[in-house]
């Protein structure tokens, strides 16, 4: 089930929270995506769980949240064209849950650690999760090529959210 | 022996059989058949060589390659029955660079989900588009011909049935990406079938057809390609398929830095070399297929100063004083500014100009499978690693910390005592790089004791014995990469 535009965008002020609202969510104007915004480590850092959750790595379908209008630090299209195995979500996120960012360390590495906590469904039950993924920032003279970060580690449960299935 | 004459003679039956429609070419040592025209002279007629001994030409890879790049490439050449698809320069240099024809919807479960969703329309539309399988199609070759069911009942005198056999399967059951694809080249020739189910609203009616394609996943790659170069996972056990779950568990080091398996976990500055494998556990594997000069653009951002991304012009202006040894601060403090600037002078490398190639079983170009391809592209996702991967990231984690280290060599020059001081970030790769599990850079042992195996006995496995293994950077990609 596609979101819908217009109901993602009366979501406005959500970044002053510290839990994101919906789906490959965070989506803005049509055309998101704006380098500028690489400055704010925090949306980064939602985007990054949001794309996973979307299914940026999902390979036995496609997503219908990975439109590039949800995304404004990351550019959208099946960047992980490379990784190849992720098939089926072993977690299912069910519809308009919240993800909770817990914590997000900058490493030496140059990237962030992010940690985040998110309820999420298995064979029927409903679990909560603890997981964690890194990114790297890209150099800024490539952000407009290649997004604001790269994915480094991913987490460690696949889950999807149920919107984003088709 | 008889392996060797039988290999001659089924080249020589490729050869010969010419009928002039444009047919796909079947494994053959040298696309300008210099090795069959010396095969034919009168001196060797009578005793043709050795396959075997093809291995004294030029197939030997360069000796900066681990065995494990050969046997990839042998996969390739058997996979697609072909030599000459070792010729043809990477993916997104071919036409077409992908699969086309493809369908949305079909119905066959998830074991048999080729590329997630996109299921080519028919094995005669892969035939037709597969960037490799099409670029293979020559006027004067006849594989069609001679794998067509009247073809292959033909007895043919001195035709090692296994070697035309692998040919055949190229062409019937082309190879192709797979989510847990094992089909084999040689060994038990698996072929994954999928069904597509449509539906026509004006008759109401359902159809459904099978195809049948030779499916590869990422990690069976590399299992085929270990057991092609005559490589073992570990020296204690047998070699069995390994998924990548499994793989990213290799390289550990047990008590005493004893070595637990025949593989090599590969830190900063031990380079990069063809042959490397890059794991993400449970996502990917793929293979460092040619290494470039220069291969992650190190060499010529430092000596691009130009272009250097100063911080500001007090900056600039400091290391302009260090680097001409009138600077007053004290050693520390200098070698602390360089540090820093070593670390953020290496953060700004550019993946589009690393010269590194990979090869692979991968989804991309449509579900392509077995392909060689740039590390990484600027002007498509759908080429190499993806902008986003894990696996590029382990590179670009990879080339800081070989920046960094290339930094320290140099600027020792000026600054006495700076290779040896600490380096947060460097110390902060090679953290994450001893770290268990996540992403890692292996390199098989292979003059390990009890790390190779005995070569393959089943004679199809080397009918690609004459092909010729050997490939650098510039050829595969044409040099687009320059200075």
């Amino acid at each position: 089930m596609r979101i819908e535009r217009t109901w993602m965008n009366t979501l406005a002020g959500w970044l002053a929270l510290s839990t994101i609202p919906i789906a490959a969510g965070v989506a803005g104007p049509a055309d998101a995506f704006d380098p500028k915004l690489c400055e704010d480590r925090h949306l980064v850092s939602q985007e990054m769980v949001e794309y996973h959750l979307a299914g940026a790595h999902w390979q036995a379908g496609v997503s219908s949240c990975l439109e590039q209008k949800n995304f404004r630090t990351i550019l959208s299209g099946r960047q992980s064209a490379g990784d190849a195995s992720l098939v089926t979500p072993a977690f299912i996120v069910p519809k308009g849950s919240k993800i909770k960012i817990d914590s997000e360390n900058e490493l030496e590495i140059g990237g962030v650690e992010v940690r985040f906590t998110f309820a999420a469904m298995r064979a029927g039950e409903k679990k909560v999760l603890h997981d964690s993924l890194i990114y790297l920032w890209n150099a800024p003279r490539i952000r407009k090529r290649d997004g604001c970060a790269n994915i480094q580690t991913l987490p460690a449960y696949f889950a999807m959210r149920e919107e984003c299935l088709r | 022996m008889l392996r060797s004459a039988s290999g001659f003679a089924l080249l020589s039956l490729l050869f010969s059989a010419q009928t002039g429609a444009a047919e796909f070419c079947g494994l053959r040592c040298e696309p300008d058949r210099s090795l069959l025209e010396s095969l034919r002279s009168p001196g060797l007629f009578g005793a043709p060589p050795s396959i075997a001994q093809c291995g004294n030409r030029a197939n030997i890879p360069v000796l900066t390659e681990t065995p494990l790049a050969g046997g990839a490439r042998r996969t390739m050449a058997l996979a697609y029955g072909s030599c000459e698809v070792l010729k043809l320069k990477t993916r997104s240099n071919l036409i077409p660079d992908r699969i086309s024809g493809t369908f949305k919807s079909f119905s066959g479960g998830a074991d048999y989900n080729f590329n997630g969703v996109q299921i080519p329309a028919g094995v005669e539309q892969v035939r037709k588009t597969h960037p490799y399988l099409r670029a293979l199609q020559k006027e004067d070759c006849s594989n069609s011909r001679e794998c067509s069911p009247a073809g292959l009942k033909l007895p043919v005198q001195g035709v090692d049935p296994s070697c035309k056999k692998m040919v055949c399967d190229a062409w019937l059951w082309p190879s192709m990406y797979q989510y847990g694809g094992k089909a084999g080249t040689g060994e038990a020739v698996y072929h994954e079938v999928f069904t597509r189910k449509s539906y026509d609203s004006k008759t109401k009616k359902t159809t459904t057809r099978k195809y049948s394609v030779s499916g590869l996943d990422c990690s069976y790659f590399v299992f085929q390609a270990m057991q092609r170069a005559g490589l073992k996972f570990s020296a204690s056990q047998q070699n069995f398929y390994r998924s990548t779950t499994y793989l990213s568990t290799l390289g550990a080091r047990g008590a005493g830095g004893k070595r637990e398996d025949c593989f090599d976990r590969i830190n900063s500055a031990e380079g990069i070399r063809p042959g490397d494998l890059l794991v993400a556990s449970g996502v990917h594997v793929a293979m460092v297929d040619t290494v470039g000069r220069d291969p992650f653009g190190i060499a010529r951002m430092i000596e691009g100063e130009a272009a250097w991304n100063w911080s500001s012009p007090a900056q600039q202006s400091m290391f302009g004083e260090i680097r001409a040894g009138t600077s007053k601060v004290p050693a520390a403090a200098e070698h602390s500014f360089l540090n820093k600037l070593a670390g953020q002078l290496c953060a700004d490398l550019d993946p589009a100009r690393f010269r590194i190639t990979i090869i692979h079983s991968s989804p991309n170009g449509n579900g392509v499978g077995i392909q060689r391809e740039e590390a990484y592209s600027d002007t498509s996702y759908s080429v190499g690693l993806g902008r986003s991967s894990t696996l590029l990231g382990l590179l670009k984690l990879k080339a800081k910390a070989e920046c960094i280290l290339a930094l320290k060599k140099k600027w020792e020059s000026f600054s006495p005592g700076f290779s040896k001081s600490v380096n947060a970030v460097l110390e902060a790769i090679r953290k994450s790089e001893r770290a268990p599990g996540g992403s890692k850079v292996l390199r098989h042992a292979s003059i390990e004791p009890g790390c190779r195996g005995a070569p393959p006995i089943d004679p199809a496995l080397n009918c690609a014995d004459c092909c010729d293994l050997g490939s650098s950077y510039e050829s595969l990609t044409g040099g687009s990469r320059a200075d």
